[in-house]
């Protein structure tokens, strides 16, 4: 019956290529959809991933750094460091603003860090200083080519002129780029006696969590996190901006999938009625002739998720290559769902063939 | 002793009518019908005089309005619906006017279906199917697929599959329509001799003429009633089959009465009898 199945559906090969092109194309739109998604989120969080600490401390409620404030009280940071287990702390100053770079829009991330200190800075330095004067800025090397700016030159921020001391790399996503600056530069941007996150450091041995509940029973205004734990929460929220989208797109594709297999194996069943009539004279059971429009479905959907995996992955790699800027990050889970999805929509779409064959009266094989 | 031969198709005041009420339509009268081991019945008939309900009934495709249906001894009124295919799969053989070989399947592939279909192992529904095709001389043929083949090659393949689970009962639906003189008596004789070797009983609806010569019996289907051949006239033109009280017109030659079902075919046989009746 399979090899019925599979032949018949190879029969029109033009309606198979077209079935499964369009659920290969709606495949990969959803895991397109979710890779840019975790690109992005993977490049959100970036500035957390490398730095060098393993708490961060912000202000109490505050949990992610992406579109969030957080103001602590500056005397924390001595606070922090006479915790036992704590090897460094270091204070960053951060806003986030709508930048016009040569009359583009950029959602700009400033952080101001201590100079004297080995964190919170850029992480991956492709040319320039690593570290920077007051009236010195150092940015995302994607900036400087997108926007045609080389070292030396300067930006305005916030009134301000800086020169570009050093193009770093890592730190720009699609969504936003981060910049870096002398800590204090815009503390005047900030309510009076306040920072805005703690990074910390702890101590050959010790261990995150241990020195996080630690920090969090000494403070009442800010709140401590290990690293692992604010990069997800940054993530989470990253995410959740997103997951809108992606289960509109999602659902759009996948009933879009639906449709196009639903309506080449429907149209290939009505082409066969007379193939069922057949089978079900000569003695194919219900089940049987289910199995084949079953089977048909499956392999049409399977194929395509297939196709479509190696479409998206394909693209990705496309993409790494002449836009670098762009992350797209396709995950075993996203191909597992993919594949989840393409069964799913395999058997919904045998739905209606399915029914078409109960009907099917077999007296027709004595028609002519 | 006499030995009781169990017919392997019974029909008992089978009935069946379409429609309710005033659209009532009798399409199969009360029937009687017996078809027994190595019995060769032709029916033949004029369109719309029941042939097909009658055939769909007596292959468990079609449920009578009333009347019981036996076949190879199993009332099939007793079996549930979901077990007729696979009785139709064991006991009942299908030949068809249009062939119905699926089209996807190469002539070896649609008889293995009937075979892996009853359960058969794929390897063993291979070689069965090869040996079968063979016997019945299209070995040569078996993986050209049903378009490739010629209507005698396709009808030999249908009938391969029809024999594939030596079923008991070989119900066949025109098999000479769609093929030419040659090939038509070919398939005939060949479901003549599948019939006698076999023990299988063949049930043959058909219009054609050359079929009765195959037939151990005859049997006329007219308005949904079976009637018996000593009724039966044949026009020598148009070579309908009849009962005499039909016949529009009758003519005396050579000491032999002939029926003609129209003025028509009487004239032309009048113009030059010879030519019909050295056919």
């Amino acid at each position: 019956m399979i090899r019925y199945a599979l032949k018949s559906l190879f029969q029109d090969k033009g309606r198979l290529f077209l079935s499964v092109f369009g659920v290969a194309v709606a495949i990969l739109l959803i895991l397109f959809m979710e890779g840019i998604l975790n690109g992005t989120a993977k490049q959100l969080t970036a500035y957390i991933d490398n730095a060098d600490a393993q708490v961060f401390v912000a202000q109490d409620g505050v949990k992610n750094i992406h579109m969030a404030k957080s103001f602590i009280p500056a005397s924390t940071e001595k606070e922090v460091e006479s915790i036992k287990g704590v090897s460094e702390v270091a204070a960053i100053n951060y806003l986030s603003i709508d930048l016009k770079l040569k009359n583009r829009s950029i959602f700009a991330y400033l952080i101001g860090w201590d100079q004297e200190k080995n964190l919170g800075g850029p992480w991956d330095m492709v040319e320039g200083k690593a570290k920077v004067e007051k009236d010195e800025v150092i940015i995302d090397k994607v900036v400087a080519d997108k926007y045609g700016y080389k070292l030396g030159d300067k930006i305005e921020f916030l009134g301000k002129k800086f020169k570009i001391a050093g193009l770093a790399q890592g730190t720009f996503s699609m969504m936003s780029s981060t910049f870096f600056f002398e800590k204090n530069t815009f503390t005047d941007k900030l309510p009076p006696g306040t920072l805005s996150y703690l990074l910390v450091k702890t101590e050959k041995g010790a261990k995150a969590a241990d020195v996080t509940k630690r920090i969090n029973a000494k403070l009442s205004k800010a709140h401590a996190m290990t690293k692992a734990r604010f990069s997800s929460s940054e993530n989470k929220v990253t995410k959740k901006m997103g997951l809108e989208l992606i289960y509109i797109m999602t659902s759009i594709s996948i009933a879009a999938a639906i449709g196009v297999v639903a309506l080449s194996i429907y149209s290939a069943t009505l082409e066969k009625v007379r193939d069922f009539g057949i089978l079900k004279a000569i003695g194919a059971g219900k089940g049987r002739l289910y199995a084949v429009v079953i089977s048909q479905s499956l392999f049409s959907t399977l194929a395509a998720a297939v196709i479509g995996v190696l479409l998206s992955l394909g693209l990705t790699m496309l993409l790494k290559a002449v836009a670098s800027e762009v992350s797209v990050i396709i995950t075993l889970a996203g191909i597992e769902k993919a594949l989840i999805i393409a069964v799913s929509v395999g058997v919904v779409a045998a739905y209606l063939p399915v029914r078409q064959i109960k009907n099917v009266d077999p007296v027709l094989v004595f028609k002519g | 002793m006499i030995k009781m031969r169990q017919p392997v198709l019974e029909l008992k005041d089978v009935i069946k009518t379409y429609g309710e009420g005033h659209a009532a339509v009798q399409a199969v009268k009360k029937t009687n019908l017996k078809v027994f081991p190595e019995e060769v019945v032709v029916i033949m008939g004029p369109s719309g005089s029941g042939k097909t309900t009658l055939l769909s009934i007596s292959g468990c495709l079609l449920t009578p309005s009333s009347g019981s249906i036996s076949i190879a001894g199993q009332n099939v009124g007793e079996l549930p619906q979901r077990k007729l295919p696979q009785f139709r799969l064991a006991h009942i053989g299908f030949v068809f006017q249009a062939f119905n070989l699926l089209a996807p399947l190469t002539a070896q592939e649609n008889v293995e279906m009937a075979f892996t279909l009853a359960g058969a192992k794929s390897k063993v529904a291979r070689q069965k199917s090869k040996e079968l095709l063979t016997e019945l001389g299209v070995g040569q043929r078996l993986s050209h697929n049903p378009a490739d083949l010629s209507g005698g090659e396709k009808q030999r393949v249908a009938v391969a599959r029809a024999l594939a689970n030596q079923p008991e009962l070989i119900l066949a639906d025109e098999p000479t329509a769609n093929l030419d003189s040659k090939s038509g008596h070919l398939v005939v004789q060949l479901l003549h001799d599948i019939a006698k070797k076999r023990g299988s009983g063949l049930v043959v609806v058909s219009h054609d003429m050359r079929i009765m010569d195959i037939a151990d019996r005859v049997l006329r289907l007219e308005d949904g009633e079976l009637k018996t051949p000593e009724e039966l006239v044949t026009d020598p033109v148009c070579g309908m089959t009849f009962s005499h009280e039909e016949a529009v017109a009758t003519i005396k030659y050579k000491n032999k009465v002939y029926h003609f079902c129209s003025k028509t075919c009487l004239e032309k046989f009048k113009e030059n009898p010879e030519q019909y009746l050295s056919v």
